[in-house]
């Protein structure tokens, strides 16, 4: 995979390469109620300095896989199988109090969400919020707490760092509350950082400079990085690698460069093949279908019924994800067909 | 935020007018004026001794200036003088009013915490056994008129030897006896606000503990106790202060009640008296007093809206 993968990218892989890996999961399931497998078997890996980009369809299990990571399943979620390793550390089954313990929620991992308007607290000022975050760090007193926050405010690209401070979310606008939001998940200085969709809920203008921003910072702290999304435009612009994910199912991984140039996966194919290309008159081809809900998995591959190259065995045999023979990791029983056919 | 305050202000002194209104005419046509009562034990009543009375009271004329002039006294100060000891009114009102500010101002702030309190703990223990008895007793405590619950609390300290001390006495001359003669009183009343209380800072707890920002504020590595009691504590408040303001009233209208059962000698008190004298300026002062506290506590808890959440302070600058 190495060397098929340096070729293609030779600077973010070389880096990477020599970098430790910070998150590591591995066949991770996750339930809710013990019942409902939102999760079935979910194995990514990022690296210090790295950007994975987590995309799929709605209902893929992209943001339930990095709930899981950070622990905030919430009511009745838990991970059933596989593992999750931060820094080589086993925490897929640790309890909220033993993860605030252990530096898990903030020190260690950050994480932006969707929409940064529900995300913050409309009642507490920005540097309230901000001050829970900075104090994970050891960091005491309301002048340090203040300068240092300001500071962060700053770092963001808030016009005005010692104003916004007291300024309550809802008298920020939604870039600027998306702003807070990183500098708020970057203050306690973790070494992963996890954003969930976090342009999604930003006006168009404002998706490229917060993006930017992510990706600046990522790069100047040597943040490893997962990124959800659905939109692959945001994964070339950001991301190293892609995970891409299908039924509660890692399908296909690879780095940018080779899933956006030659998609493998079937599924991949479709994802990409129904991006509006901006040429006038262009037809889309949309992918038929949605993911089946996680009480009503199909048999076999979980992708078969809307495969375009799905064969009779894809009804019964369920894949694995597995390395294909050039190296690309898929999930795909027709992966060595699909390569030739490729080449 | 001055703006708003005047204008509340303004309107609070229109409620009053229509309170004073209402009592004034109320209480007159009511059967059994204050001479009937009066001469109730005399032996030989004339019709002209009626007359000569109600004339020396000033009963005799058509009601509107009858009010005039009471609204008159009111306006330069004067609550008159009551119709049968003849004391002025403005005496009583005052002595009356601190052991029911005090027995409210207890009752409320009980009320608060035990409401407030329960209600977080049944959030925090949602769906447990803990749950279910903290919303058993609210839906007890809530069907419990005050009237029982303030007998039951007299019977039930008599059943174990324990007997209020008497006479009541004032905080200033005696806290501890005066702690003891209103802690009961105020327990009695509070235990309805705190059951109505419990149950809407629960679902209040429940729905916002469901929001975004506490998930973000718990991946930023907030505590416990920071989520609950900072984060979700603060965002529930605010219909949990709307209800407090309205089960204020309610619980100044059983202060009447309590007051009497408890014999503290209050507004209540005073009123209850004076209702069955059918004296009628003491009453009149009573009940606008009544008024004017309500008008003034919920003018308050319009204003603390404002220090819970900042949209509401700056949509009112």
């Amino acid at each position: 995979m190495t060397a098929m993968a340096s070729n293609a990218l030779p600077r973010a892989n070389t880096e990477s390469g020599t970098s430790p890996v910070a998150l590591s999961v591995e066949g991770m399931a996750v339930t809710y109620s013990g019942l409902l497998e939102v999760c079935s078997d979910v194995s990514i890996d990022v690296r210090r300095g790295e950007a994975l980009a987590l995309i799929g369809e709605s209902g893929s299990g992209k943001s339930v896989t990095v709930l899981a990571v950070t622990g905030l399943l919430g009511r009745g979620g838990a991970i059933v199988r596989g593992s999750v390793k931060l820094d080589g550390e086993e925490i897929s089954h640790l309890s909220e109090r033993e993860r605030r313990r252990r530096g898990l929620l903030g020190k260690r991992i950050g994480m932006i969400f969707q929409n940064p308007s529900r995300a913050l607290d409309p009642v507490f000022t920005i540097g309230q919020q901000l001050n829970e975050a900075l104090s994970l760090t050891g960091l005491k007193g309301k002048v340090e707490l203040r300068a240092k926050g300001a500071e962060w405010l700053r770092h963001v690209g808030l016009p005005d760092p010692e104003e916004a401070l007291d300024c309550y979310p809802h008298q920020l606008s939604g870039g600027q509350r998306q702003r807070a939001m990183i500098a708020i998940a970057l203050a306690s200085e973790p070494a992963l950082l996890i954003a969930d969709e976090p342009t999604t809920a930003l006006d168009v203008t404002i998706q490229a400079q917060v993006l930017n921003l992510i990706r600046r910072l990522q790069k100047e702290l040597n943040l490893a990085l997962v990124l959800v999304t659905h939109d692959f435009g945001v994964v070339a612009a950001m991301a190293d690698r892609v995970a891409v994910m299908y039924g509660g199912q890692v399908v296909e991984t690879g780095s940018v460069d080779e899933i956006i140039r030659t998609p493998r996966h079937p599924y991949t194919q479709a994802l990409l093949a129904s991006i509006p290309t901006g040429e006038a008159g262009a037809r889309i081809q949309a992918l038929p279908g949605s993911v089946p809900h996680a009480g009503a998995m199909p048999r076999g591959c979980r992708f078969h019924p809307r495969c375009p190259a799905a064969l009779p065995l894809c009804q019964d045999s369920a894949p694995a994800l597995q390395p294909a023979a050039d190296g690309r990791v898929m999930r795909c029983l027709r992966a060595d067909d699909l390569e030739r056919h490729d080449a | 935020m001055i703006v708003f305050a005047i204008r509340r202000a303004v309107l609070g002194v229109l409620v009053l007018v229509a309170v004073a209104l209402m009592v004034f005419v109320a209480i007159r046509l009511i059967p059994g004026d204050i001479v009937n009562q009066q001469l109730a034990e005399a032996g030989a009543v004339t019709p002209e001794l009626l007359q000569e009375k109600r004339a020396a009271m000033g009963l005799d004329k058509p009601i509107a200036e009858q009010f005039l002039v009471w609204a008159g006294g009111i306006v330069s100060g004067d609550l008159g003088h009551s119709l049968w000891t003849g004391r002025p009114v403005s005496a009583q009102i005052g002595a009356a009013l601190l052991p029911t500010l005090q027995l409210s101002i207890m009752a409320i702030a009980l009320g608060a915490l035990f409401g407030i309190g329960a209600g977080v703990l049944a959030a925090l223990w949602r769906g447990t056994a803990g749950d279910m008895v903290l919303r058993m007793l609210s839906t007890v405590f809530l069907a419990i008129p005050q009237l029982w619950l303030g007998l039951l609390t007299l019977t039930g300290l008599a059943l174990i030897g324990y007997y209020i001390p008497l006479p009541y006495r004032s905080f200033a001359t005696d806290p501890w006896a005066n702690f003891q003669q209103v802690i009961f009183p105020a327990l009695a009343l509070s235990l309805g606000v705190a059951a109505a209380l419990s149950r809407l800072t629960r679902s209040a707890m429940l729905e916002v503990t469901g929001a975004d920002f506490i998930r973000a504020a718990r991946a930023r590595g907030v505590s416990s106790s920071g989520l609950y009691l900072g984060h979700a504590l603060k965002n529930a408040l605010i219909p949990v202060i709307t209800l407090l303001g309205t089960q204020f009233g309610n619980l100044l209208s059983g202060t009447v009640i309590i007051e009497r059962i408890f014999n503290v000698p209050g507004l209540g008190n005073l009123l209850f008296e004076a209702v069955a004298y059918r004296d009628y300026t003491v009453i009149q002062a009573a009940v606008l007093t009544y008024g004017l506290i309500t008008i003034i506590v919920n003018l308050m808890v319009d204003l603390s809206y404002g220090l819970v959440d900042p949209r509401i302070r700056e949509a009112r600058s």
